[in-house]
């Protein structure tokens, strides 16, 4: 029993301390910009898959004080390095020529990578507007990219665009917004968050647009012609033929579905005390019922929160992450597609810290933008590495410093999907 | 709510109660950074949701439950990342009071210890002033849970306190 003496003494106590507490800043546009940098972390994990791959990207202020222009439309210029500054180590803002002659060479998801505002394959680069942060991008099967980006001041939106091998801007896809490639890089599906928000769209690697629908979903995935678009419990997900327009109704919950469309795997938080238990499964899209042949759920069977965001090329995996609490950056995962059994990543020394990465098509090797922070937090240091499932790992580029965004820690590398 | 609107509505409801949740912040976590942490996690959480939050009547209510829920997350995982900012958005000063006492000390030092969730529903109940249904829908739980936290943490503070006495 407690008197109220002891109550008012408890209660003046906890009054003393909590008055002095002083806020000298700003919260608000920090928790945006965490909000967005949570969203892409768990969204560039779609960047490990050989296979459909998904972005988000929420509107957001990157930090107090900047402005709130819309971001301009890149500029682009391609110029191929002399052979012998590739293995010299890179610089921020490597020196462009507008108007150059393209290289011969073509990028391809296993040579070309982002370095701050540049993107490089090859001998080449690809200058973007400077200042630009390359948040994700794909190699499109014509060999030009999707890309999604944000300037490191003005405006703090993402934009989706998609570019020409020379780096030229072919489609703007719209601001804040969410896609997915298919494996192939032959099609992307985006949804913009601007005013058009119920509008989804397939576009061909050439930046021509090759179906439109209006849709309440989220995109989920698209293989071949088939998109597939995640919707929540109350409307469920849907499969859509964008060659024939037919559709068809699919679970709650689709964020990734097999190179060979015959099982999707499922992602969903359940609402508790902590408020993230996540929940993965997968379901065979074979049966008219959908069964599912694997569920982890909540901490017993899912401990370290594994979230899949697509299948490996050959889909004997799942790619993802294991959640890191409060973390700017990702625990890289991978399961057994068959049977849940963790076959990469978790928490504690089994964490593989980083940006982007991606599975290789060997199913074997990763490429990823590393964490090399020890520790780990403050993520003070980053390379490109490459790693086989073992964690043998090697560096392909060469250790950087991160840039550091308001007291926010950002990678310098980024590694296609 | 269009993305610009929401970014404005939000950040106006932030910079009107983030000395306040900064204040509850601490005393949940009782340090400084982990209070700017939690404040931070939890209101990218809230602007996630803010199109729901901002039509309800009390914002502040499940603002505090998304933060007793997050800190609750934090003590729940056997590993924790806690990214330690660079820029200082929460300050802790002296007191203008009158200095602290070797009891107020050894007081404050038991609050720090209390389990998470006794912390928090003392918390709400002794500064927030909330009432034990108000403090039992923040936290998920009966009154009767509630009376219990709170009265096992007294009790526990007074044993203790007793102890630090002889």
């Amino acid at each position: 029993m407690t008197t109220p003496d002891q109550e008012n003494e408890f209660q003046a106590l906890l009054r003393q301390h909590a008055d002095g507490v002083e806020v000298s800043g700003d919260f608000a546009p920090v928790a945006i910009a965490r909000r967005r940098r949570d969203q892409r972390t768990r969204a560039a994990l779609g960047a490990a898959a050989a296979v459909a791959v998904i972005a988000v990207a929420v509107p957001t202020v990157w930090s107090a004080g900047r402005g709130t222009a819309p971001v301009p439309a890149l500029t682009t210029s391609t110029t191929p390095l002399p052979s012998s500054s590739t293995s010299s180590v890179p610089t921020e803002g490597a020196p462009t020529t507008t108007g150059a002659a393209p290289s011969a060479t073509t990028a391809t998801r296993d040579t070309a990578y982002a370095l701050d505002d540049t993107i490089r394959f090859g001998d080449t680069v690809v200058g973007l507007e400077k200042g630009t942060v390359v948040e994700t991008f794909a190699v499109l099967a014509n060999g030009g990219f999707l890309l999604q980006s944000h300037q490191s001041t003005g405006s703090s939106q993402s934009e989706m665009e998609i570019l020409s091998p020379t780096g030229r801007t072919v489609a703007s896809l719209g601001l804040s917004g969410m896609y997915a490639v298919s494996p192939d890089g032959s099609y992307v599906i985006a949804k913009s968050g601007d005013a058009n928000g119920d509008t989804i769209v397939v576009y061909a690697a050439d930046g021509s647009k090759v179906a439109q629908r209006t849709d309440a979903r989220d995109v989920g995935a698209i293989v071949g012609d088939v998109a597939y678009l995640t919707g929540d419990a109350t409307r469920g997900s849907l499969e859509w033929n964008v060659a024939t327009g037919a559709t068809r109704a699919l679970p709650a919950h689709v964020v990734a579905v097999s190179p060979d469309r015959t099982r999707a795997a499922l992602q969903w938080f359940v609402s508790t005390d902590a408020m993230d238990e996540a929940c993965w499964a997968v379901v065979e899209l074979t049966k008219p019922s959908f069964p599912k042949t694997v569920e982890r759920c909540g901490p017993g069977e899912n401990p370290a929160m594994f979230m899949p965001t697509a299948f490996s090329s050959r889909g004997t995996y799942l790619v993802g992450s294991h959640y890191v609490d409060g973390g700017f950056w990702f625990s890289a995962g991978v399961v057994r597609a068959s049977d849940g059994s963790r076959v990469l990543g978790g928490t504690g020394d089994r964490v593989v810290s980083g940006w982007t990465w991606h599975l290789g098509d060997d199913e074997s090797t990763f490429t990823i933008s590393r964490n090399t922070s020890t520790p780990l937090s403050p993520a003070t240091g980053n390379t490109l590495q490459q790693c086989t499932l073992s964690l043998d790992c090697t560096d392909l580029r060469p250790e950087l410093p991160t840039l550091d965004w308001g007291g926010s820690r950002e990678p310098r590398y980024t590694v296609p999907r | 709510m269009g993305n610009t609107e929401r970014e404005v509505d939000f950040s106006a409801y932030v910079r009107a109660r983030q000395t306040s949740l900064a204040r509850f912040a601490y005393l949940l976590t009782g340090d400084p950074h982990s209070a700017e942490d939690l404040v931070q996690s939890s209101l990218a959480k809230v602007y996630a949701r803010w199109d729901h939050i901002s039509t309800v009547e009390s914002p502040d209510a499940y603002v505090r439950k998304v933060m007793v829920n997050e800190h609750t997350t934090w003590w729940r995982r056997a590993w924790r990342h806690r990214e330690r900012t660079d820029s200082e958005l929460i300050r802790v000063i002296d007191p203008a009071a009158a200095p602290a006492t070797a009891h107020d000390a050894e007081l404050w030092a038991h609050v720090r210890s209390l389990a998470p969730r006794q912390r928090a529903a003392v918390v709400l109940r002794y500064y927030e002033d909330l009432t034990e249904a108000q403090t039992a829908e923040i936290l998920g739980v009966s009154v009767g849970t509630v009376k219990s936290h709170t009265s096992r943490a007294i009790s526990s503070l007074r044993s203790r306190m007793k102890e630090v006495t002889s």
